[in-house]
């Protein structure tokens, strides 16, 4: 994740955040603890209702948490289908923060009631991350359910009331990039002071057609950059972050340069480096409901192995798997214009498995990529196109 | 590891999402032995076959298996949630 408002703030910010230490290997799992879902989203794969076939059971999960933590996973990101479906749910967040991981769930927001709000706070989960999509007819028609904002609001009122921290996740889409301000306005007069943009990830061409294009996709990290920049001058000082996308990393840099001068963008590379770019198969990996490891949250199409059948840690520890190595060891892989690209080191080529599902090809440019060749530094430039 | 293969327990909860799940086997060398790489999802074989060429570029040999039709016998020490 890049974290904007920590980047372009000032150090006496409230706002500003610990800088994410996603370098060190295996730092943040996410894992999918429920296959079922209530809502059906646009830009997800279809789950179904209810519980899934499979899921790791109570003992299960926890032997696995127990495994998490003594690899020293720093952070638990804990997202489904809809987590809020596992009754047992408190009970596992509880468990991990007991063993010192943080936790945090990504939720669609509308089974947040005021007692699961409480039992999750007593269950020290860091915060929850409410997807908010749009305004309210675009957010409904994105999870597929009239009235699924109104119900998304209602948990973030019973979460807020339960002192339970909350964090809007936006994902940007074409059918909802316009709606990007007014829904940060709508909801920072709420009192949400956290807000994550997400590119769009993708396993097939029905989602991935739902990607905006790069002049859009440009004018959004602009508009976030500027956001919270406005924000933090009339005193709001929220906090912004984007992910999936490294693209952004050179961006936010450039947009420093530009508006905040060379010695605070310098301090601004300095992170970004310090972060180190997409971390598939690294710092960042995934696990599903049915124990399946795998590289990245969204790469659901191939599994590195399963943990009903040896722990996470020596899955993650296991460099004989040649698509772990060269994911360790990309720079000799990544594609054209990513060794020679200024941002490199901020970005490690994108993300290779956008790439895969553009192109069918790992090592291609990473679709999202929309800087030019003139703004990465190389010396012939032709067109990002 | 338990000392005893006997112990060892089969493990028959499910693998794979909303399609089927393919073991997948390579070798990447004459002289090294075959290793499982992990598994793909995908509805039939070519398309396993597919995906698994475009993972895995330059093996020697590649084998598939439908994951269902792979027996797996565990010592329990290594399943989470068990106790040696």
């Amino acid at each position: 994740m890049i974290p904007v408002s920590t980047l372009l703030g000032t150090e006496n910010d409230e706002a500003t955040t610990a800088i994410p230490q996603e370098s060190t290997r295996g730092a943040t799992v996410v894992w999918h603890v429920t296959g079922g879902d209530n809502l059906e989203c646009a830009y997800r794969d279809a789950a179904g209702p209810g519980r899934a076939e499979g899921e790791l059971t109570t003992a299960e999960a926890k032997g696995f948490i127990d495994d998490l933590a003594d690899y020293g996973v720093e952070v638990l990101r804990v997202a489904g289908g809809e987590p809020l479906l596992r009754e047992d749910l408190s009970e596992l967040i509880a468990y991990a923060t007991d063993l010192g991981l943080e936790a945090v769930i990504e939720t669609n927001g509308t089974l947040l009631t005021a007692e699961k709000s409480e039992a999750l706070a007593d269950a020290g989960l860091s915060y929850a991350a409410v997807a908010v999509d749009g305004l309210p007819d675009r957010h409904d028609e994105i999870w597929g359910r009239e009235g699924a904002f109104d119900d998304a609001l209602a948990g973030i009122e019973a979460a807020q009331a339960a002192d339970l921290p909350v964090a809007v996740r936006f994902t940007i889409t074409d059918a909802n990039a316009a709606d990007m301000e007014e829904v940060l306005d709508m909801l920072a007069l709420e009192g949400i002071e956290r807000f994550e943009f997400a590119h769009l990830e993708y396993d097939d061409n029905d989602v991935m057609d739902l990607d905006v294009d790069h002049d859009a996709r440009r004018r959004a990290v602009r508009r976030v950059c500027e956001l919270t920049l406005d924000a933090h001058e009339r005193g709001h000082e929220i906090e912004t972050v984007l992910s999936g996308n490294y693209a952004d990393a050179g961006y936010v840099y450039q947009y420093a340069l530009d508006e905040l001068g060379e010695e605070r963008a310098a301090s601004v590379r300095e992170t970004l480096e310090d972060i180190g770019g997409d971390q598939a198969g690294d710092a960042i990996a995934d696990v599903d409901y049915q124990g399946n490891v795998h590289l990245t949250p969204h790469w659901q199409r191939y599994a590195l192995g399963n943990v009903r059948d040896r722990p996470f840690s020596a899955i993650w520890e296991d460099e004989s798997n040649p698509i772990l190595r060269k994911l360790r060891d990309r720079e000799d892989h990544v594609p054209d214009r990513c060794p020679d690209c200024d941002y490199y080191a901020m970005c490690r080529g994108g993300s290779r498995h956008r790439a895969l599902a553009a192109t069918g090809d790992l090592w291609a440019r990473d679709p999202q990529c929309y800087l030019t060749d003139e703004e990465i530094g190389l010396e012939d430039p032709a067109s990002a196109d | 590891m338990t000392d005893d293969a006997n112990t060892f327990e089969k493990v028959e909860r499910p693998r794979g999402r909303q399609s089927r799940e393919w073991e997948v086997f390579a070798r990447e060398s004459a002289a090294e032995p075959l290793r499982h790489v992990g598994s793909v999802t995908a509805d039939d074989r070519e398309t396993a076959h597919e995906q698994a060429t475009t993972l895995f570029e330059d093996p020697v040999a590649l084998w598939l298996t439908p994951a269902e039709a792979v027996a797996r016998y565990t010592d329990p020490a290594l399943r989470p949630g068990e106790t040696a």
